[in-house]
């Protein structure tokens, strides 16, 4: 299963959502405006500082550099469409929308 | 009068206080690209004293104006762009909201625009003294 969220953290409890109800161990891909939750240093770090300690967590480059955001919390890993691509072939998707 | 051409100044009317209101983040919606094309044609009333025209960024608002956006690989335009040039249509009045700023870890030197911060009670006396909020 691939968890994949596209809404701000901010907003809705999406974030803080979809982690209470994914499975430990589950990737999760962050992309459009998703990415705002890799950002260091915001209100938001703690939820995603969570996320790491039992998921993988992906964020998309395009998405980071379409919204400036050039200081992300350690250990996301910044993936390519290509890697977009890959997770979504090696895991059936559940969007988080 | 021509016909179909803009009216002119009201009968002494004070200008209408009007508040773009931007609470969403650029590039995931279009609410904010939308709220731009309002401010661009809001600087033509206020041209013609009928409104008196100020922004706002509040919540995700805020993203819309921090530097360093590059939406080429989207296929987008950067909209952080457009913000510095909007005094040359008579929009000149920004202000952004404190809180919603130090919690997405920004500061005013992370921004395209020098809005005055506002804390919580000069947003409400903000809001208060507008005679219509447009939010976006």
């Amino acid at each position: 299963m691939l968890f994949t969220v596209n809404k701000s953290p901010y907003l809705r409890g999406n974030l803080e959502g979809c982690l209470r109800l994914a499975p430990a161990g589950t990737p999760l891909l962050l992309y459009e405006d998703g990415v705002y939750a890799a950002a260091a240093g915001t209100r938001v770090e703690g939820l995603l500082r969570q996320a790491l300690a039992s998921h993988p967590v992906y964020a998309v480059e395009a998405d980071l550099k379409a919204r400036g955001i050039a200081r992300l919390i350690e250990g996301v890993r910044v993936i390519d469409y290509a890697g977009f691509v890959e997770l979504v072939e090696q895991h059936p998707v559940v969007p988080w929308l | 009068m021509e016909h179909g051409e803009p009216r002119g100044e009201p009968s002494g009317a004070p200008p209408r206080k009007v508040l773009v209101l931007m609470r969403k983040a650029p590039y995931g919606s279009l609410y904010n690209w939308e709220g731009l094309q309002v401010l661009l044609i809001m600087g033509a009333y206020k041209m013609q004293g009928l409104v008196d025209i100020a922004v706002a960024f509040v919540e995700d608002g805020v993203f819309a104006i921090t530097q360093g956006q590059d939406p080429s690989s989207l296929g987008m335009k950067a909209m952080a762009k457009t913000y510095p040039a909007l005094p040359d249509f008579e929009v000149d009045r920004f202000y952004v909201d404190g809180q919603s700023l130090a919690d997405r870890n920004l500061t005013l030197d992370d921004l395209v625009i020098k809005p005055e911060i506002l804390d919580v009670a000069g947003m409400a006396r903000l809001l208060a003294e507008q005679d219509a909020i447009l939010p976006f």
